[in-house]
């Protein structure tokens, strides 16, 4: 273990930080839509901290808890934008 | 070999980390809506694709078969896109206007659940013609 955990490092910051961008667009959107752009950027980049997680202590279970946030994600983001689009969500 | 390993799972790593900011950048630098539907198409294609890479490779030299790497692979690879397609549909039909000029034919267009409504008025039009 030489070289792993500053890469892990640098991943955690470098995802902390888009996590950051992304919170800035999600408060300062212009329009909802902008904001749903960012509410999927987000839970796309919880997603990859959990897989950093993952390698980081080396184990199974995070990674099946990823593929659940992945699939949160797009069913939420659905949603909203059918939502948005139609004004309901189910016909 | 762990030092092979390590190097390995750190490029991988370093990409992904370089791909997500880029896409964080994006989210905040771009002036507009539909330009800045671009920018997590990158974190989620490079980025994570990078990221699950490094976890199957590390799986690997650990001594097992990476299968929810692989399937959150798949997961993300196909809803990316359809999530994109129905932001830009909640875009078009909420009338965001494009810094690049005015696109009346995208404006115009009916969404896909609109479509039969559209060509129901267009046939009562039709037939009110007909009448007078």
């Amino acid at each position: 273990m030489m070289i792993l955990p500053y890469a892990l490092g640098i991943c955690m910051v470098a995802i902390t930080l888009s996590m950051l961008l992304c919170l800035y667009r999600l408060i300062i959107g212009p329009s909802i839509v902008d904001r749903l752009l960012a509410l999927d950027t987000l839970f796309l980049n919880a997603t990859c901290l959990v897989v950093v997680l993952g390698i980081f202590w080396s184990t199974t279970s995070f990674f099946e808890g990823a593929l659940l946030v992945a699939m949160l994600g797009f069913v939420s983001t659905a949603a909203l934008a059918r939502y948005f689009t139609s004004g309901h969500v189910i016909d | 070999m762990q030092l092979f390993m390590e190097i390995l799972v750190s490029f991988f790593l370093v990409i992904g980390a370089f791909f997500m900011l880029v896409g964080g950048i994006g989210m905040v630098r771009l002036p507009d809506l539909f330009m800045r539907l671009h920018a997590p198409t990158k974190s989620s294609t490079l980025g994570l694709g990078s990221f699950l890479i490094a976890a199957i490779i590390y799986a690997a030299f650990e001594g097992r078969f990476g299968f929810p790497e692989v399937l959150i692979t798949l997961f993300a690879f196909i809803t990316a896109p359809v999530s994109a397609n129905l932001m830009a549909q909640a875009a078009l039909h909420l009338r965001l206007r494009s810094m690049s000029g005015n696109v009346p034919e995208t404006l115009d267009r009916p969404l896909p659940w609109q479509r039969q409504r559209r060509n129901l008025r267009r046939y009562e039009k039709k037939s009110n013609d007909d009448l007078v």
